[in-house]
């Protein structure tokens, strides 16, 4: 009998230990408060702006290892930094990263089409539907942070670009053709989610003149087909998506789109709660792969982050704050930590390139330092509220 | 989770058709199955107490460790159906013969362990107790009944159909522990 007690206990114990190894290891959440959430923030902040070109262009990445500047671009990435920034101004106040926001946006408007019945940023000749959403949902968050209107009349002309891309299912084509004069019929991974949001924002700054109903088609045709119509096997987790419905007002927060936001909660917690397990060593190395690359983590952190202002105060999503409140905190905990210190920085050949950046095996790019930091800045307002509770 | 889905997870992984299958043909006296099911239902509950502190100290949230809990239920339900039939176990004598094979591992099955922790988080500690404790009384019930081979046979079928719920059961907890925030 005891041989067999044996037998038992000790497939029991392999099996947990098999478990808690490969299935559930330990999701690693650092205690963190407000003060290091707002310094990793202001550390991206000066990442962004101290390297950016006096023509407004942002450095684009850096291998600290082979001290190695990549000059490639990306005008979406451009449009997202400029967002990011006014985001930080919107939470920290930080004149740093306005007075970058506003060099970024200079940078765009010297490549403005003026197409007649709208305007965008065409750069290098093209006419990108993904750079110009975010231009404009960064110059919505600035007029909504400062009130300054200077870029009113461009911001509707640039609204009503994508809605001139937009197609009467909700889908939108991903950019225009100046030869043709028509829209290229194409789509791709973000600019939908993201023209959704710029739109939603419009309908903040100018409610009641229809932008938010053109939003609320998009975010629908995202719920519904998208991933279908557009070749993808499973649901794309979108945080331009979550922004968009975040920002709706509440009149246009059908039960579809709340549907739709539960699940795109559920996505970004599975994300988070498994990027929480990655500690990149060990049996841990092999199992989970090395902590996940830092524009991918942020996205996942802004997208929740996103949520919780719309969970917070919609009863119907009352359920998720806990779980969405426990998931921003820890994430803030963990991308504090893996950020560059000055002291990690101090190592490697131009400290400067790497204090206050997130790198992914080496290397990091603008747009690892934009996603996280609109993560931390979204984080902010929730361990706030957590450390006045705490008391 | 719905009531009814943690009964059929609950039942389907105590599986007192199969439990009953790997206990000794004879009836089995009352005073032993009382104390099999006692300490199954008491370990059941104290399993679901402590799943929330147990989780914690572990760092794992309760929706993650719902998948690894599905995980368990899958492999369980497909040895169950491929193996319907578990090791004879030699019992204990007496009442004692309630604390081994019937408590454990009868009832006590890597399964129940996991959804025990599982689903406490999800359901509560009451709720999960009261539906492990559905499929230990139907498995006290039938403590009483003598086996034949006709008996067996049947009870090794109805096994592999909550075998079979197991592993919807386990599918289904996969799913909503990736789903949850």
């Amino acid at each position: 009998m005891r041989r067999r007690l044996a037998v038992h206990l000790g497939v029991l114990l392999v099996g947990a230990g098999v478990l808690r190894v490969a299935v559930v290891p330990a999701e690693v959440c650092p205690p963190v408060d407000r003060a290091a959430v707002e310094a990793a923030a202001r550390g991206a902040i000066g990442w962004l702006a101290s390297h950016q070109q006096p023509s407004g262009r942002f450095t684009y990445g850096y291998h600290r290892g082979e001290d190695r500047i990549n000059t490639s671009y990306n005008e979406a990435r451009h449009g997202g930094v400029v967002m990011s920034l006014y985001q930080a101004h919107a939470v920290l106040g930080s004149d740093a990263a306005l007075a970058a926001a506003d060099l970024g946006v200079a940078f765009a408007l010297d490549d403005l089409f003026d197409h007649g019945d709208w305007t965008a940023w065409a750069p290098g000749g093209a006419v990108p539907v993904g750079a110009n959403s975010l231009l404009l949902a960064g110059l919505a968050i600035r007029r909504l942070d400062t009130g300054d209107p200077a870029h009113d009349e461009l911001m509707q002309a640039m609204g009503r670009f994508l809605l001139a891309q937009q197609q009467p299912d909700g889908s939108v084509f991903d950019s225009f053709d100046r030869s043709a004069d028509a829209p290229i019929p194409s789509y791709s991974l973000y600019s939908t989610g993201e023209a959704s949001w710029a739109l939603a924002l419009l309908e903040r700054v100018f409610p009641g003149e229809g932008w938010g109903e053109a939003a609320g088609l998009t975010l629908d045709y995202m719920a519904t087909r998208r991933d279908r119509v557009e070749g993808r096997l499973s649901r794309l987790p979108d945080h331009w998506a979550a922004y968009t419905v975040a920002e709706l007002p509440p009149r246009l927060l059908t039960e579809l789109r709340l549907d739709y936001t539960r699940d795109l909660a559920g996505y970004f917690g599975m994300r988070l709660r498994f990027e929480a397990q990655r500690r990149g060593d060990g049996i841990n190395l092999v199992l989970r792969w090395f902590p996940g690359p830092p524009a991918g983590v942020g996205t996942s952190a802004e997208g929740i982050g996103a949520l919780h202002r719309l969970a917070a105060s919609e009863p119907a999503l009352a359920d998720l704050v806990d779980n969405i409140e426990e998931r921003i905190v820890c994430t803030a905990g963990f991308m504090v930590r893996r950020q560059e210190t000055a002291e990690t920085a101090s190592v490697w050949p131009r400290p400067q390139m790497v204090e206050g950046a997130w790198f992914y095996r080496g290397y990091s790019q603008m747009d690892d330092q934009q996603h996280v930091l609109s993560g931390l800045l979204s984080a902010i307002p929730v361990i706030e509220r957590t450390q006045e509770e705490a008391g | 989770m719905s009531g009814w889905l943690l009964v059929v997870a609950m039942v389907a992984a105590v599986n007192p058709f199969r439990s009953r299958v790997g206990l000794r043909a004879d009836r089995i006296p009352i005073p032993a199955t009382a104390v099999g099911v006692v300490v199954g239902i008491a370990a059941v509950a104290a399993l679901a107490a402590v799943a929330a502190s147990l989780l914690d100290v572990l760092q794992i949230t309760p929706e993650t460790f719902l998948i690894a809990a599905g995980l368990v239920a899958i492999i369980a339900g497909a040895r169950t159906f491929f193996a319907p039939r578990p090791f004879d176990e030699p019992a204990l004598e007496g009442w004692r013969e309630g604390l081994w094979p019937i408590a454990f591992p009868r009832l006590l099955s890597p399964e129940v362990i996991a959804l025990s922790i599982g689903l406490a988080s999800q359901n509560g500690v009451g709720a999960l107790v009261a539906a492990a404790t559905g499929g230990i009384m139907v498995l006290a019930v039938l403590t009483r009944v003598r086996l034949t081979e006709r008996r067996i046979r049947l009870l090794t079928a109805l096994g592999a159909v909550l075998a079979m719920l197991l592993v919807v059961a386990g599918i289904w907890m996969m799913i909503e522990g990736i789903r949850d925030v």
